[in-house]
C-alpha cells in the first residue's frame, strides 16, 4: 500500500515519471504487468513485439526495458542487441525458462539482469529499482582512480582507457566501480551481486561472471588473459592496480 | 521352454571337445586294428614262408631212419626269426633244439592232433609269456610221419601295437583338449556380440538412452543388432515424448500463471477496500496460486531430469555459511537453525550447484515444516572428500516402512496432509534425490541419533571438499 501511494503521489507531483518499456506478445501478460507495473508507481509504455518495441523506443524513449526473449518476429535476443547499441538503458530479460543457454545468451546480448516466468511484480519492481538506483547512483565522492592505462572517475562517470574514454554500461560501469573501490581487494560473486544487483547471497553468480566477461571485452588489452578484473579461482575476482 | 542346465557357452565348448574326443577315438580304434591286422599277416606270412623254406631245406637233408642226435643238428643250421623255437616230430615223439625253453606241452593240442596227422599246419595261439605263431610242415623223405615244427613268438609285434596304442591315445588326447581349446575360443568369438548386446542393454538400463550397437560387420547378427538397435530408438523416443510432454505443458503452463500472478497481485494491493467474502476468495486464490507455481517449476525441473538435459553449475562455497543461509531463506527469512560442526568441519569449502544444494535444503526445511516443527538443528561432517549434512527434527519421525517411499515422486506418506491445506504435492524430495544423484550424492533418513523423537535426514555429497 505504501509504494501505491508513493509511486502515485511521484506521479502527481509531476517528478519526471519513471517508464518502463514492456514487450510482450502475450495480451494478458502485458495487461496485467502493466497494471502491477503501475501500482508499484511506474510508467508503462507497452510494446507487443519487438519492431513495435524498436520503434517505440525510437520515438519515446524509455528508463528501463523489459523484455519477453520469445517474441515472434524479431525476438527478445535481438531487440536488446539492437536497444543495447544506441544506449545503456537497463533491460530485463524476461525467460521462460532458467537454463543456463537463454539466461546467458540474454546476458550476453546486453541485458543487465532476468527474471523467469512466472515472477511476483514485487520482485520485478525490485529489480527494477535496484538497476537505476545503481543507475542514478554514481554521485559518489570517490575521486577518479588510477589502474595502469585504466582511469576510472565515479563522479563523472567516465572511464578512460589509454585517455580514450570506454564506453560501458551503467552495471559494467557500477561492477567496475565496486572492484575500484578495493584494489587487489577480492570480491566474492555474492558481494558483487549484493552491491551492484541489490541480490542476496543467492542471487545467480551468472550474472557476475557475464558481465566482467563484457567488461573485460571493452577494457582489456587481451580478455583472455586479464590484465586488470582479474578471476581468484573460488574466491571472486579483483582488480589489479 | 525348460531352463537348461548349463549355459550356452558352456555347451559349445562340452560339444567340440566331446566331439574332438569321439572322432580321434573312432580314429584311433580303426587305425589300432587296421595296423594291428596288417603287422600280425605280415609277421605271420615272413614266418610262415621261412617255416617253409626251413622246412624244404631240411626235407632235402634227411633220410629214412636218421637218429635223433643229427636231426637236431641239423635243425640249428636252419636260421629262424629271433625267439622262435625249432622242433620234430620224428616216429611218434617230438624233439626241440631248446627243451628247457619250449616244449611240445605248450602247443595247442589241436594243433598237436593235427601235426600227429602229418597235415601242414599252422596256428596263432596264446601261449604262456607271449602270442605264438606256430608252423607244421611233413617231411617226406624222413618219415611216413615226419613233421618239422616251428613256434614263434608275436612279441615284437605285440611292442609295435602297445606302442602304437600309447601314440593313439596320446593323439587322442591331444585331440580332445585341441577340441576343447576351440571351442572356447569359437565360443567367446560367438558370444562376444551377446556379450556387447548384454552390455549395452546394461548402459541403457543406467539411463543412456543413446547407446547403439554397430551394424554391417556380420550379415548374420545384423538382424539382432538392428532389431536391438530399432528397440532402442524406440524405447528412447518414447521416453523422450513422455518427458518433454512434461516441459512442455509445464512450459505452456507459464504464460497463465504469469497472469494469474499477475492478477492476484493487483488484487492483493486492493484487499482492504473488498468485502470480507471476496478477501476470503481472494486469500485461497492466493494461496493455491503460488502452490500451482511451486509445482510447475517442481514438474519443469524434474522433467529436465527425465530427459537428461540437466549440467552441474558449480562453484566454490563456504559449507557452513552456505547451510545456515539456505536454511534462514528456506523459512523465509524468520528463523535461525543452529548449525553444529563436527570437528574438522569448521570451515570447509565445497565445491556444489548452489541453486540445486539450496533448493534440496530448502525441499528439507520445507518437508520438516509440514510434518514437524521445523527443522530444529543441522550438523556438518566431514566424510573423506566428501561432505555429511544432518537436519533433524523433532517430529513424529519417519516409520521405517516409509523411509524409502517418501522420496518417490507424489508421495507423502500415511501422514501426509494431516496439517490442514497448506501440502505439498510431493515431488519436493523427489527432486532433493535428483539433485543430489546430480552431485553423486544421495539421502537418507534415521532416527535420531539421541534417542529423541523426530527424523534425521543425512545428505551425503561426496568428493566435494576443496583442499587448500
Amino acid at each position: 500500500m505504501i509504494d501505491h501511494t508513493l509511486g502515485a503521489k511521484s506521479g502527481s507531483i509531476g517528478v519526471v515519471e519513471t517508464r518502463v518499456l514492456t514487450v510482450e506478445d502475450d495480451d494478458s501478460i502485458r495487461t496485467v504487468v502493466k497494471l502491477a507495473l503501475e501500482d508499484e508507481g511506474w510508467g508503462v509504455l507497452e510494446a507487443g513485439s519487438g519492431e513495435d518495441a524498436l520503434e517505440l523506443f525510437r520515438t519515446e524513449g524509455a528508463d528501463c526495458v523489459l523484455i519477453d526473449i520469445m517474441l515472434p518476429g524479431i525476438n527478445g535476443f535481438e531487440v536488446c542487441r539492437a536497444i543495447r547499441r544506441t544506449t545503456d538503458v537497463p533491460i530485463i530479460m524476461v525467460t521462460a525458462r532458467s537454463d543456463t543457454h537463454d539466461v546467458v545468451a540474454g546476458l550476453e546480448a546486453g541485458a543487465d539482469d532476468y527474471l523467469t516466468k512466472p515472477f511476483e511484480p514485487k520482485e520485478l519492481s525490485a529489480r527494477i529499482r535496484a538497476l537505476l538506483r545503481r543507475a542514478r547512483s554514481q554521485n559518489n565522492d570517490n575521486a577518479s582512480m588510477s589502474f595502469g592505462e585504466l582511469e576510472v572517475s565515479p563522479d563523472e562517470g567516465v572511464v578512460l582507457l589509454r585517455g580514450e574514454p570506454v564506453h560501458l554500461t551503467k552495471t559494467e560501469f557500477k561492477l567496475l566501480v565496486e572492484l575500484a573501490s578495493g584494489p587487489s581487494k577480492v570480491f566474492s560473486r555474492e558481494t558483487l551481486l549484493e552491491k551492484v544487483w541489490g541480490y542476496d547471497y543467492f542471487g545467480d553468480g551468472r550474472l557476475v561472471d557475464v558481465h566482467v566477461r563484457r567488461l573485460r571485452t571493452k577494457i582489456e588489452p587481451d580478455p583472455a588473459d586479464p590484465r586488470y578484473v582479474v578471476t581468484v579461482r573460488g574466491l571472486g575476482y579483483k582488480l589489479v592496480p | 521352454m525348460t531352463p537348461r542346465r548349463f549355459g550356452l557357452r558352456a555347451r559349445v565348448i562340452a560339444a567340440f571337445g566331446i566331439g574332438a574326443l569321439l572322432l580321434s577315438l573312432l580314429l584311433s580304434a580303426v587305425t589300432y586294428s587296421l595296423t594291428l591286422g596288417n603287422l600280425v599277416d605280415r609277421r605271420q606270412s615272413d614266418v610262415r614262408t621261412n617255416a617253409i623254406a626251413n622246412a624244404q631245406g631240411i626235407n632235402e637233408e634227411v633220410f629214412q631212419d636218421i637218429d635223433r642226435g643229427r636231426l637236431t643238428d641239423i635243425l640249428r643250421r636252419f636260421d629262424v626269426p629271433e625267439g622262435s623255437h625249432q622242433g620234430m616230430l620224428h616216429l611218434g615223439e617230438f624233439y626241440w633244439t631248446n627243451t628247457l625253453q619250449f616244449t611240445d606241452d605248450q602247443l595247442p593240442t589241436a594243433f598237436v592232433a593235427e601235426v600227429f596227422e602229418g597235415t601242414p599246419v599252422e596256428m596263432t595261439f596264446d601261449g604262456t609269456e607271449a602270442v605264438y605263431y606256430a608252423v607244421s610242415l611233413p617231411l617226406p623223405n624222413a618219415n611216413a610221419s615226419a613233421s618239422y615244427v616251428q613256434a614263434t613268438p608275436l612279441t615284437d609285434v605285440d611292442d609295435t601295437v602297445n606302442g602304437l596304442l600309447a601314440t593313439l591315445a596320446g593323439a587322442s588326447a591331444v585331440t580332445a583338449i585341441l577340441g576343447l581349446g576351440f571351442g572356447i575360443y569359437t565360443a567367446t568369438r560367438l558370444l562376444a556380440p551377446l556379450g556387447e548386446v548384454s552390455a549395452a542393454a546394461e548402459q541403457i538400463a543406467q539411463g543412456q538412452l543413446s547407446t547403439r550397437l554397430d551394424e554391417g560387420r556380420d550379415p548374420d547378427l545384423d538382424r539382432l543388432i538392428v532389431s536391438f538397435n530399432g528397440m532402442t530408438s524406440a524405447l528412447e523416443e518414447r521416453i523422450m515424448r513422455d518427458s518433454r510432454f512434461a516441459s512442455d505443458v509445464s512450459h505452456e503452463l507459464r504464460s497463465p500463471l504469469m497472469t494469474l500472478t499477475g492478477s492476484v497481485a493487483v488484487l492483493e494491493k486492493r484487499r482492504e477496500d473488498m468485502p470480507e467474502r471476496a478477501q476470503v476468495a481472494l486469500d485461497l486464490l492466493s494461496a493455491d496460486v503460488r502452490r500451482f507455481k511451486v509445482l510447475v517449476e517442481d514438474l519443469l525441473e524434474i522433467s529436465r531430469f527425465d530427459v537428461g538435459a540437466v549440467e552441474l553449475d558449480t562453484e566454490e562455497v563456504l559449507l557452513s555459511e552456505f547451510v545456515r543461509r539456505s536454511l534462514h531463506a528456506a523459512s523465509g527469512g524468520t528463523r535461525e537453525v543452529p548449525v553444529i560442526h563436527e570437528a574438522g568441519a569448521e570451515d570447509l569449502i565445497v565445491e556444489i550447484d548452489k541453486r540445486r544444494i539450496a533448493q534440496v535444503i530448502r525441499n528439507l526445511s520445507e518437508n520438516a515444516d509440514k510434518y514437524a516443527d521445523g527443522v530444529t538443528q543441522a550438523r556438518i561432517a566431514r566424510d573423506g572428500d566428501g561432505v555429511r549434512i544432518e537436519l533433524e527434527d523433532e517430529g513424529p519421525g519417519v516409520p521405517e516402512t516409509e523411509r524409502e517411499l517418501i522420496f518417490e515422486r507424489f508421495s507423502r506418506g500415511s501422514e501426509g496432509g494431516r496439517r490442514g491445506t497448506s501440502t505439498g504435492v510431493g515431488l519436493g524430495l523427489s527432486l532433493v534425490v535428483e539433485h543430489l544423484r546430480l552431485h553423486g550424492g544421495k539421502i537418507w533418513v534415521t532416527d535420531r541419533v539421541d534417542g529423541l523423537n523426530g527424523a534425521r535426514f543425512v545428505l551425503s555429497l561426496p568428493d566435494v571438499v576443496v583442499d587448500e
